[in-house]
């Protein structure tokens, strides 16, 4: 009786501790998940009481409307240029603080410094910088004669805002990779000089090999978080962005609370959502690899 | 079941009435105080001069009104709307909204807000009373919300720029040619070309640019707005694309201003640009950020063949569909007494808002006290705010058409065609 009463207490006790977390959970994500999934197979214009069932149309509506499928085309186009550039940019960052540098750690907080800043004061100090007439980098092109239009042309204006992006990103990468260059062990690199092997190779078939989980872990997180981006086009794009310069969160959130079409706006959130599952998946089935130190 | 599962269930249910038990109780809004007055709650957005007015007119009316208790509220601009709609749809929202001319449409198909009651104001007697551009609050012939003052949109210039170009002062551009003309001799480059002064902020669609374009530039052009209808723009003509390519020829073709200048506001604060478009709400705030600056206004110039008209805008007091019958009586006594005449001479002394009632044109003693808001009032009896259903669309759509012309170089015609079918696929659904 004794033993079986102890089960039970530790039982009620460890879900007293876990109740508080899993009703978390369960009121801010799965519940409105759901409704999320409720309503896009809705018709509700949120100023009218009525909701009426449509089954799939606003998702049929969302593949011939290209305000949406814009928002999604320079989506991909943002992952695309974040991802890539601001991974591999880190990792040389990563690789130069690791090369025995002194002050490692005023770098390191250098780096993360601004990942800890707030978008909205990063995204108008950069608005400033890129600012045509008044920016500094403006005010020297201007020195030669030359003015680069930045956020102020259709064409320029998203290649801008991630470069903010990758600037704001790099540190959180650096320290990451930084930790796991740091985790790899010597001898692997002694066995590989003893060898002979040079530095390029040892990179190439060391180093970087070793590092794949952080890389896969790394380019996951940043393809999530590219795929999700409005702070940055809400702070830096134009009141009214280009069409060049819309999210597909940006367009959810206008549709959604501006047009009030909180049906047709589920729908948007529900297919980013797939897409976010569905891309994390196969990222982590292709650029997984198994090795052994 | 298990003593484990019952813990487990009792908790979440613990779990749901805490959180249950986490809403604002604030947020609820007895009709009645215990001591038997009517409450009626009225919802705003914060804007503080407004409020201060608010403040004093309501006292005012509490004290001839006894028995009529008024709970003000103001929320921030950026979530006023939402917090209305989502208040509203569920049921206990406030009795009493201020909104803007260009959310009606919405507010009044869903049937969210109560039309004016005759016994109140009569459809005759607003007609009769105020400007037309309450017909932006208007719905198959019935009102749905009462303005105390509007703006609309003028010429604002700078008078000492006009005299260093030679120009005179005192004789602001009174047709689009005067203007153009205006424009080129203020204008102001470098030795590679650069702006240095902007002859006139006009062109973009950024500011009160999208309503100019399309309230007042299109109209002058000969362009209808809307079909009879209403489910397509009238836009997409001839006369349009004449409309389209006078506005952005100020970028394209005089060259007096440029997409990479600053703002057009800012521009003309910092004494960078001599002329731009803006409404009266914006006097008070440039006066007081550029207090040096020699302000010219003037009403806004004419089309050559002399068809004037204005952008009108106004905040509307409308009783919600959340308000109980007693409730909605006190509601609407107190609409009367903040849209009669005195009340919007006080308002005005407040805010800087036009009356909206057409006696103010015949007020002597008034028009001389308001000489520098003349050129807005003047105005008044042809300020317009046309239909356009979901705004936030529209006015994408028409930023996308200035846009393509000045920043990619579109044929005039091919960038409204596509303005246009964006803006129809909207109104068709609506």
């Amino acid at each position: 009786v004794a033993s079986r009463r102890l089960r039970l207490g530790t039982r009620g006790w460890a879900m007293l501790f876990v109740a508080p977390a899993v009703a978390f959970f369960l009121l801010v994500n799965i519940l409105p998940m759901l409704y999320t999934l409720f309503l896009s197979l809705h018709d509700w214009n949120q100023l009218s009481p009525q909701k009426s069932f449509i089954f799939l149309e606003n998702y049929i509506a969302l593949f011939s409307d290209p305000a949406f499928l814009r928002s999604l085309f320079n989506t991909f186009v943002y992952a695309l240029i974040t991802v890539p550039f601001s991974l591999s940019l880190s990792l040389l960052v990563a690789l130069l603080l690791n090369s025995g540098i002194r002050a490692v750690g005023m770098f390191r907080t250098i780096y993360f410094l601004p990942v800890i800043t707030s978008i909205v004061a990063t995204g108008y100090i950069w608005k400033w910088l890129y600012d045509p007439t008044f920016g500094p980098i403006n005010q020297g092109l201007a020195l030669f004669g030359w003015q680069f239009p930045f956020l102020k042309n259709t064409a320029t204006a998203l290649p801008s805002i991630a470069l903010m992006s990758v600037w704001k990103t790099l540190g959180f990468n650096v320290v990451i990779f930084l930790a796991s260059l740091q985790g790899i062990p010597d001898y692997v690199y002694e066995a590989a000089r003893i060898d002979g092997t040079s530095r390029w190779r040892t990179f190439w078939r060391l180093t970087l090999p070793l590092l794949n989980p952080t890389v896969v872990f790394l380019s996951v997180m940043g393809v999530m978080n590219a795929l999700k981006v409005f702070g940055e086009i809400f702070v830096m794009a134009e009141d009214i962005p280009y069409d060049s310069t819309t999210s597909v969160v940006y367009e959810i959130v206008r549709t959604s609370f501006t047009s009030n079409r909180m049906g047709y706006g589920a729908a948007m959130t529900m297919v980013l959502f797939l897409l976010i599952g569905g891309i994390t998946l196969f990222q982590m089935k292709v650029l997984s690899r198994k090795f052994q130190y | 079941m298990t003593r484990g599962w019952r813990l487990e269930i009792a908790l979440a249910g613990m779990f749901a009435i805490g959180f249950a038990a986490c809403r604002d109780p604030s947020e609820d809004s007895p009709d009645t105080e215990p001591g038997g007055d009517v409450v009626v709650t009225y919802w705003r957005h914060h804007h503080g001069p407004e409020l201060d007015a608010l403040a004093v007119l309501i006292e005012r009316f509490e004290a001839e009104n006894p028995g009529i208790k008024i709970d003000l509220r103001a929320y921030p601009y950026p979530v006023y709307t939402t917090k209305v709609v989502a208040s509203i749809s569920a049921g206990k929202g406030p009795d009493l909204i201020n909104i803007h001319n260009s959310w009606m449409y919405g507010y009044m198909k869903s049937g969210l807000i109560e039309p004016v009651p005759e016994e109140v104001m009569s459809a005759e007697e607003l007609e009769r009373d105020f400007f037309p551009l309450l017909g932006s609050f208007r719905r198959h012939s019935a009102y749905y919300a009462v303005p105390i003052g509007a703006g609309s949109l003028g010429l604002l210039y700078n008078k000492a720029l006009f005299r260093k170009a030679g120009l005179d002062p005192d004789r602001p551009p009174r047709t689009w040619s005067e203007l153009a003309d205006a424009a080129q001799a203020l204008t102001v480059r470098d030795r590679h070309g650069r702006l240095l002064q902007a002859g006139a902020s006009l062109g973009m669609p950024d500011g009160q640019g999208w309503n100019y374009f399309v309230d007042v530039v299109l109209p002058q052009a000969g362009a209808d707005l809307l079909a009879a209808d209403g489910r397509s723009v009238a836009w997409d003509s001839p006369e349009g694309r004449r409309g389209l390519e006078w506005y952005t020829g100020f970028i394209t073709r005089h060259r007096v201003n440029s997409p990479l200048f600053p703002a057009d506001f800012e521009a003309f604060r910092l004494g960078l640009s001599a002329m731009f478009v803006t409404g009266n709400w914006d006097v008070g705030k440039l006066r007081s950020l550029a207090p040096d600056l020699e302000l010219g206004i003037a009403p806004l110039p004419a089309s050559d063949e002399g068809v004037r008209a204005t952008f009108g805008s106004a905040w509307g007091n409308a009783v919600t569909r959340s308000a109980s019958s007693s409730v909605r009586d006190a509601a609407w006594k107190l609409v009367r007494f903040l849209t009669s005449y005195e009340s919007m001479k006080f308002w005005w002394s407040r805010t800087g808002e036009v009356p909206m009632r057409r006696q103010v044109l015949e007020d002597e003693e008034f028009l001389a006290e308001a000489a520098l808001l003349e050129p807005f009032l003047e105005q008044m009896p042809y300020a317009d705010a046309s239909l356009k259903k979901d705004e936030g669309v529209y006015m994408r759509a028409v930023f996308g058409v200035i846009r393509d012309v000045v920043l990619e170089g579109d044929d005039p015609g091919r960038a409204l065609h596509a303005g246009a079918g964006k803006i129809n696929a909207m109104l068709a659904r609506e």
